[in-house]
């Protein structure tokens, strides 16, 4: 058999129907009078078709393509076991906080510090008439105090001894500055000389005389610590549940996005 | 499956959709480059290359067969992997027959329901086949793999192989004849419906 290559092309492209119908109708009329054409085509056909009935091969394994392969960041897996992490520990701290808040009877707390509370509303209200007199002589100028105790005997025309100040009876100079203080704006406080309206003015307003450091006002917030103390339980344990939540819903997200099918 | 709806996700980075492209083509590809490379080894590399060329290259895919363009690239890596073999030649681990042929594992063309001698001369059909092929210029082989096994026309074939429509036709040709010759000694191996006409 001498086929040319021209030949084989025709016949191979015949049986494919990749021919042109004026080449089709050329070899089909010369298959009729050349046997070794005739035979050649034969042997290709058998060829084409034993080709083609050979099984469909299977791959041995899965050739899934992971982000590692390609280079992509794996912000999503690095980010993975953080979240998971976060998410458990801010779990555990809920709980824990949770169980804490339950166990602890605040009811008994809460009593506890409204009675403190009220105690020192009395001290504090017990305490000015004592305590200021004292200050606001300290406070005093020293000559002022001097001309005081020069002015002291002329007034004094009965020239009796002074009594001697108690509790209970409040001595002259402090009975004056009760008085004054009921008085209160009344009282000539910018037109006195002497600095003791000026003083009287300070104690009639607490904020000048804690400013001067006359007295120590404890803040609001300070006489509540255990109210505080549940707020920020409160606070904590919201916050808590929240990062729980959001941390352990993202790693979930990132976890069913990146699984691999399977 | 919509494979266009998939292509679109995998080019957005949804490495899922790109793997499930590769669960419903990685059959062909894989017969490709084994076909071409006759090596399981090296078809398994260069089906696993193929894949990852593929994703990163995705963007370059202007629409047409999807299957096409992934032959055509694991084509290209199966002639990366024959080249590469020639510059290093290695020995193979896989037992040779007397001719100093490869004694490959023919389960991938054994049926469950076929008799034993059946399966038998299926076997031996089939590493006959392998072998022919084995020994075709690897132009040809690829052509003839693409048209006969692959089930491609000559249109698809030659956008595969990137070369004119006359060479495809050529290389089709050559590689049939050069078949039939080598399997003459393997006639009495077909099945009775291919004998006949002979």
């Amino acid at each position: 058999m001498n086929l040319s290559d021209r030949d084989l092309e025709r016949l191979s492209a015949y049986l494919d129907g990749e021919i042109s119908r004026k080449d089709r109708e050329r070899l089909e009329a010369r298959l009729l009078v050349d046997e070794d054409l005739s035979t050649t085509l034969k042997q290709l056909q058998r060829t084409r078709q034993v080709m083609r009935s050979l099984p469909s091969m299977r791959a041995p394994r899965n050739y899934f393509v992971t982000a590692e392969m390609v280079g992509q960041k794996e912000t999503g897996s690095r980010a993975f076991p953080i979240l998971r992490f976060a998410s458990a520990l801010a779990s555990v701290l809920f709980i824990l906080l949770f169980l804490g808040d339950m166990l602890v009877p605040r009811a008994a707390l809460m009593t506890s510090s409204k009675t403190i509370q009220v105690a020192e509303t009395i001290m504090e209200a017990a305490e000015p008439p004592v305590t200021v007199a004292p200050q606001i002589e300290s406070q005093l100028p020293e000559a002022q105090a001097d001309q005081a105790m020069e002015m002291a005997p002329v007034e004094g025309e009965a020239a009796a001894p002074l009594p001697e100040p108690t509790l209970d009876q409040p001595s002259e100079p402090a009975a004056e500055m009760e008085r004054l203080l009921a008085t209160g704006v009344e009282s000539p406080a910018e037109e006195s000389e002497d600095g003791v309206g000026e003083v009287v003015e300070s104690f009639a307003e607490p904020n000048l005389l804690e400013e001067r450091g006359v007295i120590d006002i404890p803040p609001e917030d300070e006489t509540r610590p255990i109210i505080n103390y549940w707020k920020i339980v409160r606070y904590s344990e919201i916050f808590l549940i929240i990062l729980a939540l959001t941390t352990g819903l993202a790693a979930l997200l990132m976890y069913r996005r990146n699984k691999i099918i399977p | 499956m919509d494979e266009i709806a998939l292509i679109n996700d995998a080019r957005q980075g949804d490495l899922d959709a790109f793997n499930r492209l590769v669960l419903a083509y990685q059959d062909r590809v894989y017969s490709q480059a084994y076909r071409v490379l006759s090596d399981p080894q090296g078809a398994d590399d260069a089906t696993q290359e193929a894949f990852i060329s593929a994703y990163k290259n995705l963007r370059s895919f202007r629409g047409g067969s999807f299957r096409a363009w992934l032959l055509r690239i694991v084509t290209n890596a199966c002639y990366d992997e024959l080249r590469r073999r020639k510059r290093k030649p290695t020995t193979s681990l896989e037992p040779l027959d007397d001719s100093g042929n490869e004694i490959e594992s023919p389960h991938w063309i054994a049926d469950p329901g076929e008799l034993p001698e059946e399966n038998v001369i299926r076997a031996e059909l089939g590493k006959a086949i392998q072998n022919c092929l084995e020994k075709l210029p690897v132009d040809f082989k690829v052509v003839m793999v693409l048209v006969d096994i692959q089930g491609m026309d000559y249109l698809e074939a030659a956008d595969v192989v990137g070369k004119p429509l006359g060479t495809v036709k050529s290389r089709l040709a050559r590689a049939r004849g050069r078949m039939r010759d080598c399997l003459q000694g393997f006639w009495e191996l077909l099945p009775m419906s291919m004998r006949q006409g002979s």
